[in-house]
């Protein structure tokens, strides 16, 4: 709310600045967020925490200030004239939970087109208020002043009793902004015999307002009960300085004594004749102000250090507590009817805390050491390591995408937002792919044609509550292998066997995965046959592959593009292992060239060899195809390291293994051994 | 041919080699099985035996002479091949290396990195939780109801089933609460959302929450751990660090901590808006409510509790003017940051 320093300084008398004020607010939780001048007053802006409902107001603000000062605040009594004439309204509450406590009068023969007194037109102005007439004017500013929504009917609009309820099914208010809305059942209102006036708390109707034609008014006076205001506004699509104050509630004894600060006003600035107030109210359901004990202990164990009770005591006077009952070693207190917001012995601890200033709180160290706790190494951080080595950028973006992205690279139902900002931002995504190809396009367009990128993020699947959520880790490549370079042989495109070697080396190297097996596969978004299913023990990791052209097509990407995608939550770091001992003989090497039909797979071939428990390991060293080479056939060489662990192999043993494999890969394969 | 003529020819022919190939033949020429000085050894036990020693003494003379020789030369034909070799082996060193790229790590993920580091040196453990939470997890534990008026503050993304995108990380206190016993020490980054989206706002962004519970954990302990915190963040030990009262409906006493300005240290300027603080992240200690949703001891045990955006202490360290760059994802801007939180 804005409001005037020098208004605040007059009700309270005390003599400070305006950047008193400001220091002061600022140091107790009232952020004053601009200072603005008003011809020779100062208009603070101040941002309030849900919490201080309280302070909504000239009144709430000056006892607050008070306090800061170290003074009780004592508002000026409010004196209630006379009833002049006998007429009321019947006020009914239909449900005395969601309204428990209505005051209403009549004042007749008002004059209601003389001018508003320049003083409330100027608090007005002050917090942006537009002027209506000087009855809505009055209402505004004892909202203003002592915190207190209030409203007026015009009396001959508004047809028989005033009945608060909950709308009915299908009614419609036509509100003072014109609009006509429907209203929901869970819609508060204030109904006459023709049905509802006002959304109570938020909003008047146009029907029973005043007007330049208004003689009489029924002025109300509520408690409505923040739960049955919180919410209505918003759904309606109205921001009120009303449904703001009841939403974080209202302090339940104003409502009397706002009614007749604003007849007396009425009275002095538009004549009328008083009705008397008529109250309806259900005392059980109005908040319940219970006293609270404040112990010396807990004050101390809060704070982290000695804060004598007695100024404690002090605080909590300066700020409208009441003491009921003090020992040296605690409190026994209750809090105003305006600090609802006060419930347990650390709200208290807050308050006390508040005032003597959080600067004055001594730093205490963070006691250490007795249970602390290794940190676990982060799967991600292993991946993120090694890509980055690998010169891959990491990006970040958003969880959600379009719909149509997501079904680039997934068949399964969307998990779609009911209120996304866009529908490009509309569905979880299932993949990270879709997230890395918008950055390519995103780059390419800005002239970048070489990228290796990766990220890392949460993935989701599943329907209705029963939702999914993993951790992928994935990465693209397009463009040149390395960057651009004179050296010919390194200015090669990248394709698929440069992206399953970064998933080869971090899954054997880092995670000491000793089989790992790339099925083919089609998977959707990748290239039908340059794509394989990634799986370990059983276990499906995730896929590499070359992109789709057609995915590539839809976003705009002219490269091919290679990528990979795993789920991060299969993979977990193998404990720490012992060191094997150094192999203290000779290993023998043979290199075997075979002839072999181009669909047979290398790793079929090389998993067939393991017969023998001579052979170490074995490395593919040459493919060939073409010219000397029979079509439909592929020349592989391998190298066979054959090794034993506890003596020098002799060389009729390599044979025989060597014969072995060259057998076996004959009878599996019709592999032959080439010449 | 004499004593003498051989001693004068055998050194003149080290002397006129020009390569190791010609001083081997020299050496061939004279020590070898036909070479002159070999010969005149040979030649010895012809003489008089009488004369022999003398001349003996003379010829072992001109063989050690021509061997210093020999040795002398060969070290400074090998330099000079040596050399010849070493010329013809020039390049041009400011050629560009291979494969000199390294990738870069999201500054985001850098901020994050530092501060897991900073608080995992204080003993802090990272605790994870979902991204899509339940109404209870995200505001019905955490005292925020649903007429409540911070809710207001959390503009929800909802999914058809009801649930709804976190919209912070405090979710991750109650799910780790009732789930483990005190003493409790974790920090639990990750990614929240908000429908809002403006120059200020990102729909998608990142928070580190924090959670400390123990028996003699007080608002003190709460100050010192954040100051600590800020100082090592921002690697300055003269930070100024101010605490303000403030409102959180899982913590009370709740407070907002303010750093003095590390554009301006203080002074004003644009960042800061001229008030020399700028607001870092909001903490207080664990509402009793809460604790009990844990099954805690509310008279045994305290905590302190603090949440901050990550990006927003991104853009101050990095001094990035405008949050959306963290999310458009240029390889120009993410190549400004290298992997140096690794």
């Amino acid at each position: 709310m804005k409001i005037s320093a020098e208004w605040l300084k007059s009700l309270t008398q005390l003599s400070c600045s305006p950047q008193d004020i400001e220091y002061k607010f600022n140091g107790a939780g009232l952020e004053v967020e601009a200072v603005v001048k008003d011809a020779d007053e100062s208009v603070m802006e101040i941002s309030l925490t849900p919490n201080r409902g309280d302070c909504l107001s000239a009144l709430g603000l000056a006892r607050e200030l008070s306090a800061l000062y170290d003074k009780r605040f004592e508002a000026a009594p409010i004196q209630a004239l006379p009833a002049k004439i006998a007429d009321k309204r019947n006020v009914i509450l239909k449900d005395k939970i969601a309204c428990p406590l209505y005051a209403g009068r009549v004042i007749k023969n008002i004059k209601i087109n003389q001018a508003t007194p320049d003083f409330i037109l100027k608090r007005l102005q002050q917090n942006g208020t537009r002027s209506i007439n000087v009855v809505v004017d009055i209402t505004n500013y004892v909202l203003l002043e002592l915190g207190q929504p209030m409203h007026a009917f015009d009396l001959d609009q508004f047809q028989g009793d005033v009945v608060v309820r909950f709308a009915e099914a299908e009614e419609t208010l036509t509100l003072l902004d014109e609009q006509t809305v429907t209203l929901s059942a869970k819609t508060l209102v204030i109904a006459d015999e023709r049905g509802p006036q006002a959304i109570a708390g938020v909003m008047g109707g146009l029907a029973a307002s005043t007007s330049e034609k208004t003689q009489s008014i029924f002025l109300e006076s509520a408690y409505f009960k923040p739960e049955s205001v919180a919410g209505i506004a918003r759904s309606y699509g109205l921001v009120t300085d009303s449904a703001y104050r009841f939403e974080r509630g209202v302090d339940p004894a104003l409502a009397q004594v706002a009614i007749e600060r604003a007849s007396a006003l009425i009275i002095a600035h538009a004549g009328g004749e008083l009705g008397p107030v008529h109250v309806v109210q259900e005392p059980s359901a109005l908040p319940a102000i219970k006293p609270i004990l404040l112990t010396a202990e807990k004050l101390k164990r809060l704070c982290g250090f000695s804060l004598p009770i007695q100024q404690a005591e002090a605080k909590l006077h300066a700020l409208g507590f009441e003491i009921l009952e003090r020992t040296a070693q605690s409190l026994k207190v209750k809090a105003p009817s305006y600090r609802f917001d006060i419930a347990i012995e650390a709200d208290l601890i807050e308050e006390v805390l508040r005032l003597v200033g959080f600067d004055a709180i001594p730093e205490g160290g963070l006691d250490s050491g007795l249970h602390f706790s290794v940190p676990k190494a982060n799967v991600k951080h292993i991946f993120a390591r090694h890509l980055l080595a690998r010169a891959y950028s990491e990006i970040i973006s958003f969880s959600f995408i379009a719909a149509e992205e997501a079904q680039s690279f997934s068949d399964n139902p969307l998990l779609v937002l009911q209120n996304p900002i866009s529908p490009e931002l509309s569905v979880m995504r299932p993949a990270l792919m879709p997230s890395l190809l918008k950055m390519l396009a995103y780059n390419q367009h800005r002239q970048q044609t070489n990228m290796k990128l990766f990220t890392e993020g949460t993935c989701f699947s599943g329907l209705d509550k029963n939702i999914k959520e993993t951790t992928h880790i994935a990465a693209v490549a397009t463009g040149l292998r390395h960057a651009a370079h004179f050296d010919a042989t390194q200015s090669v495109l990248v394709d698929f066997l440069d992206i399953k070697g970064e998933v080869e080396s971090i899954l054997a190297n880092l995670f000491q995965i000793a089989q790992i097996d790339f099925i083919p596969k089609q998977i959707k978004g990748y290239h039908p046959n340059q794509c394989a299913e990634i799986t370990y023990e059983n276990k499906v990791l995730g896929c590499v592959g070359q992109i789709h052209p057609d995915v590539l097509k839809r976003c705009d990407i002219k490269n091919p593009v290679f990528g990979f995608e795993l789920d991060m939550s299969q993979l977990s770091l193998k404990n720490k292992k012992s060191l094997k001992p150094l192999p203290k003989f000779p290993e023998v090497r043979r290199d075997i060239a075979i002839l072999v039909s181009s669909e047979i797979e290398s790793a079929a071939l090389i998993r067939a060899m393991q017969v023998t428990p001579l052979l170490q390991s074995v490395q593919l060293i040459d493919m060939y195809q073409g010219k000397g080479i029979p079509s439909g056939q592929k020349s592989l060489a391998f190298a066979l390291h054959f090794q034993l662990h506890e003596r020098t192999l002799t060389d009729e043993e390599v044979n025989a293994a060597q014969k072995a494999i060259l057998t076996l890969l004959y009878e599996q394969f019709g592999a032959t051994l080439r010449e | 041919m004499t004593t003498q003529t051989i001693a004068k020819e055998s050194l003149e022919a080290i002397e006129s080699a020009h390569s190791l190939a010609e001083l081997e033949q020299a050496r061939i020429d004279y020590l070898g099985k036909k070479g002159h000085i070999t010969g005149l050894l040979k030649n010895l036990s012809t003489l008089d035996p009488a004369e022999r020693p003398a001349a003996g003494d003379e010829i072992n003379q001109l063989k050690n002479a021509f061997a210093r020789a020999f040795d002398v030369k060969k070290e400074a034909l090998s330099e000079q091949a040596q050399n010849q070799k070493l010329a013809a082996d020039a390049i041009d060193v400011t050629l560009p290396g291979r494969n000199a790229a390294l990738g870069s790590l999201h500054p985001i993920s850098q901020t994050l990195r530092r501060i897991e580091h900073i608080f995992e040196l204080m003993g802090f453990l990272v605790a994870e939780g979902p991204e899509i939470e339940t109404d209870y997890y995200n505001f019905e534990a955490l005292n925020v109801p649903s007429h409540h008026p911070a809710r207001a503050m959390h503009d929800t993304f909802y999914l058809e089933s009801g649930l709804l995108l976190r919209t912070h990380t405090s979710p991750i206190q109650i799910r780790y609460i009732e789930n483990n016993t005190p003493p409790v020490r974790i920090i639990a980054p990750g990614r929240v959302y908000r429908c809002d989206s403006d120059v200020t706002h990102s729909p998608m962004f990142h928070q580190i929450e924090g959670l400390c519970i123990d028996e003699t954990v007080s608002f003190a302990t709460l100050k010192s751990t954040i100051i600590g915190f800020l100082k090592a963040f921002f690697e300055r030990d003269d930070l100024k660090v101010r605490f303000r009262p403030s409102y959180f409906p899982f913590t009370e006493p709740s407070a907002e901590a303010d750093v003095s300005c590390v554009q301006c240290h203080g002074k004003g300027c644009r960042v800061c808006k001229q008030t020399g603080w700028l607001e870092v992240l909001g903490c207080g200690m664990v509402h009793p409510s809460v604790l009990a949703r844990g099954q805690i001891d509310a008279n045994r045990y305290q905590g302190f509790a603090f949440g901050m955006g990550i990006e927003r202490l991104a853009m101050l360290y990095y001094s990035v003017s405008d949050l959306r760059s963290f999310f458009e994802n240029d390889v120009r801007f993410l190549k400004q940051f290298p992997p140096l939180s690794e």
